[in-house]
């Protein structure tokens, strides 16, 4: 189970570190049971992963009030608003009274937009206009709310989480989830998550699957986002000190197996010096590569899991002493692989022209005859020659007068 | 008719008769009677690149139906046609449809019939059993071996061999002849070398040193050679021995970008130069025997780069040692 989901806030009381908003929410809820909204509506805004949407859930829950709950995979046009946020407003459940109130929550607020949504705004003015429920907004970004929408609600702001506010809880879930983890290692991953509480969380458990127990060391090896995770991926595995340190690296990166071979193949050599190391590596690499392609010949994908531990743990461990730091780059072959494309189709056009006039195939056209085609055409006739009878576009006449 | 008027010597001299044809006198005498009785069973043609195969069939093509050839004849390359699907509706369609003019049967050459995957060439069995009243198939092959059994038993086999100096040299000079231009006696050694037994290589090059100069010796020859980019090969391979690999790889990226040469086709090159490196005698087996794997390997479907790259951290290890 996932722990964001297991130990998201089940009262307000529990959500860490959003003491004011807990507050105005408290308030705005009173006020409701008064019978007498000072608002009808609220519009909590902050970053991801602050509690905004599990605070609202949190409220359902406490008040005991039916949750209805739109998102951004919802259709928000201003008849489907009106339709489902609309109808449930007007009317009360069965219980009538406060205790039978519906909470309507339209979450990622900040993305109805575009012609798809067309009109949702509107709808949403008119609803919390006349609604006799309770509205919750939800945005990350408030400015990206109409001002006449906002101007309707209370505004309750989700901040950041503080580093030390993270580690708390995430001592708290180790606690309970019976982890043992190096305070240091849990400092790491509340600094990286830059506030986000939900991804803090998330770090926490992948790191926790990988390793039985949590050190400093092995958080350092990862990061979230998806450029660093391919240089932490390069950098793992050059200096992991163990072929198990060297795999789960790669277990936790986002990253399709060939998109990291390819990656691999890339660096990897240019930090390796000796020789002997490289040609061990490499021995490795394409030996994971031909795991690769029985897998997928043959659809057997548990063989990925060989290429994984040959391209992971067999290069940590051949890599030798000789390990020197080297700039990180995306693979080179493959960027220029596209920009030369064009080339390449157009040698391949005229490759397969001649080979269908002189009764060969194109693999023995480009082998025997392209790499003198330079020489060939320095006869202008047999130019002229091989555009009229190869019936020749004119692109692959410049591409053979390039040639020359 | 593309490549009717081709100035590709290749195509311009390529014999029109079986009797134009030089070498393999014993298989030419045989195929011959064929033409005369105008009867043949399905014929497998096996050998090096370059050694007349393709020839030797339009030329029995050329025999049997005379100014008709074209329309009585499918000529199919299978490492060019995409899979089986293709090879099957072509051939299907065409065996389907009578011979043109008074000919008893049609032919369907299918070149480089090894590229086939073993399921293709049963699918192939089945049509050659299908169509023996109206259709004769010529498989051109480089190893029988490659082709099935049920295929081979089907067919006669003719073995073609690498060409002799002699044969090769008798072609050039009949070109140098109808061309106007010299072959001094060592410029045409040199192209009897560099080609290996390989006609068609031996014309080319042969076409390309009279770009060059007026009178072909071996000087022109080698001329040739070295813009004819072995030498690009030799400079990877060289780099790699030297221990300098980055350099080494930029030169492969380079080879296979840039000049779109295949991979199977650099090791082919590669195989080539290793005799001619400084290196001691054991060693180049050695060397012979991993670029075989990778080979292989490539045969098999890996990622080109990667393996070629392995071949070339294996040469900067062997350069370490010797
Ligand atoms: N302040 C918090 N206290 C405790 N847990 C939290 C807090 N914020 C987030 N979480 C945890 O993270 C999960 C996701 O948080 P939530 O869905 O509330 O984020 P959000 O603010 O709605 O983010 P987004 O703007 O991306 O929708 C929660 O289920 C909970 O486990
Ligand atoms: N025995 C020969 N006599 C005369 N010319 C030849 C002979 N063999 C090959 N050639 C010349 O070499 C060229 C290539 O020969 P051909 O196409 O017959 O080769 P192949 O054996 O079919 O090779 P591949 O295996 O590459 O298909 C021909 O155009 C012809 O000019
Ligand atoms: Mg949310
Ligand atoms: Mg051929």
């Amino acid at each position: 189970m996932l722990w964001t989901e297991k130990y998201a806030p089940k009262r307000l009381s529990e959500l860490v570190g959003q003491d004011a908003a807990v507050q105005t929410m408290r308030k705005w809820v009173e006020s409701w049971k008064k019978g007498k909204p000072s608002k009808k509506s609220l519009l909590l805004y902050g970053p991801p992963g602050t509690g905004k949407t599990a605070a609202t859930r949190a409220l359902a829950n406490e008040t005991g009030w039916q949750l209805i709950e739109m998102n951004a995979s919802d259709k928000r046009t201003m008849s489907a608003l009106r339709k489902i946020i609309g109808e449930a407003s007007k009317t009360g459940t069965l219980l009538e009274g406060v205790q039978g109130k519906k909470l309507l929550v339209l979450d990622e607020a900040d993305n109805i937009h575009g012609r798809a949504d067309h009109g949702g705004y509107q709808a949403l003015k008119e609803i919390i206009g006349t609604t006799t429920n309770p509205v919750i907004l939800i945005a990350n970004d408030r400015y990206s709310i109409p001002a006449e929408i906002q101007a309707q609600c209370e505004l309750v702001n989700f901040r950041r989480l503080r580093p030390d506010q993270i580690v708390k809880h995430l001592e708290h879930i180790a606690k309970n989830e019976k982890i043992k983890v190096d305070r240091k290692a849990l400092e790491i991953i509340a600094r990286r998550s830059d506030g986000d509480m939900r991804s803090a969380i998330e770090d926490f458990q992948t790191h926790a699957l990988v390793f039985p127990r949590l050190t400093a060391e092995q958080v350092l090896l990862f990061k979230r986002e998806r450029e660093k995770n391919v240089f932490d991926l390069l950098r793992g595995i050059l200096f992991a000190s163990s072929a198990d340190v060297a795999r789960s690296v790669l277990w936790s990166v986002d990253i399709a197996p060939d998109e990291a071979m390819a990656w691999i193949v890339e660096n990897v050599p240019k930090a390796i010096r000796d020789p002997k190391a490289l040609a061990a590596v490499y021995n490795t690499l394409s030996r994971a590569d031909i795991f690769y392609r029985r897998a997928n010949e043959r659809q057997i994908y548990r063989l990925w899991s060989y290429m994984s531990d040959l391209m992971s743990a067999g290069v940590a461990v051949k890599k030798g002493s000789e390990v020197k730091a080297a700039k990180f780059e995306p693979p080179s072959y493959l960027k220029r692989y596209y920009q030369t494309a064009k080339t390449r189709r157009m040698l391949n056009s005229v490759a397969r022209k001649i080979a269908m006039a002189c009764h060969t195939s194109t693999h023995r056209v480009k082998q025997d005859m392209i790499p003198l085609l330079p020489i060939l055409i320095q006869n202008k006739k047999l130019l002229e020659n091989l555009t009229a009878n190869l019936e020749l576009s004119e692109e692959e006449i410049n591409f053979l007068s390039s040639l020359r | 008719m593309p490549g009717e008027e081709l100035e590709i010597w290749v195509e311009k001299y390529r014999p029109q008769t079986l009797d134009e044809m030089v070498g393999h006198s014993e298989i030419i005498s045989r195929l011959k009677t064929f033409v005369k009785k105008k009867a043949m069973p399905h014929l497998l043609f096996a050998g090096p690149a370059g050694t007349g195969k393709t020839t030797a069939a339009l030329c029995i093509a050329r025999g049997l139906f005379g100014d008709a050839w074209r329309q009585n004849m499918l000529e199919l390359n299978a490492s060019d046609e995409r899979g089986i699907d293709t090879i099957r509706t072509k051939v299907k369609d065409y065996a389907r449809t009578k011979p043109i003019g008074d000919v008893p049967f049609k032919i369907i050459l299918l070149d480089e019939s090894d590229a086939l995957t073993a399921d293709a060439q049963h699918a192939l069995r089945r049509m050659m059993e299908m169509f023996t009243n109206t259709c004769r198939f010529i498989l051109d092959c480089n190893y029988s071996s490659r082709i099935i059994e049920p295929i081979q038993s089907r067919c006669a086999i003719f073995r073609f061999k690498r060409l002799e100096a002699d044969d090769i040299k008798t072609m050039l000079q009949r070109i140098a002849k109808a061309e106007k231009f010299t072959l001094t006696a060592d410029g045409a050694n040199a192209i009897v070398y560099v080609s290996e037994g390989d006609m068609r290589r031996a014309i080319n090059i042969l076409q390309a040193a009279a770009t060059l100069r007026k009178k072909v010796d071996e000087k022109a020859v080698y001329e040739v050679m070295a813009v004819a980019k072995p030498t690009e090969v030799r400079e990877m391979i060289q780099l790699a021995l030297d221990g300098k690999f980055l350099e080494a790889r930029k030169k492969l990226h380079s080879l296979l970008i840039d000049q779109g040469l295949a991979g199977e086709d650099l090791l082919t090159q590669v195989h080539r130069e290793i005799y001619n490196l400084k290196i001691p005698e054991d060693l180049k087996v050695d060397l012979v025997d991993k670029v075989g794997e990778f080979s292989y390997r490539l045969i098999q479907g890996a990622n080109e780069l990667l393996q070629l790259e392995a071949m070339l951290a294996h040469f900067a290890l062997v350069g370490q040692r010797s």
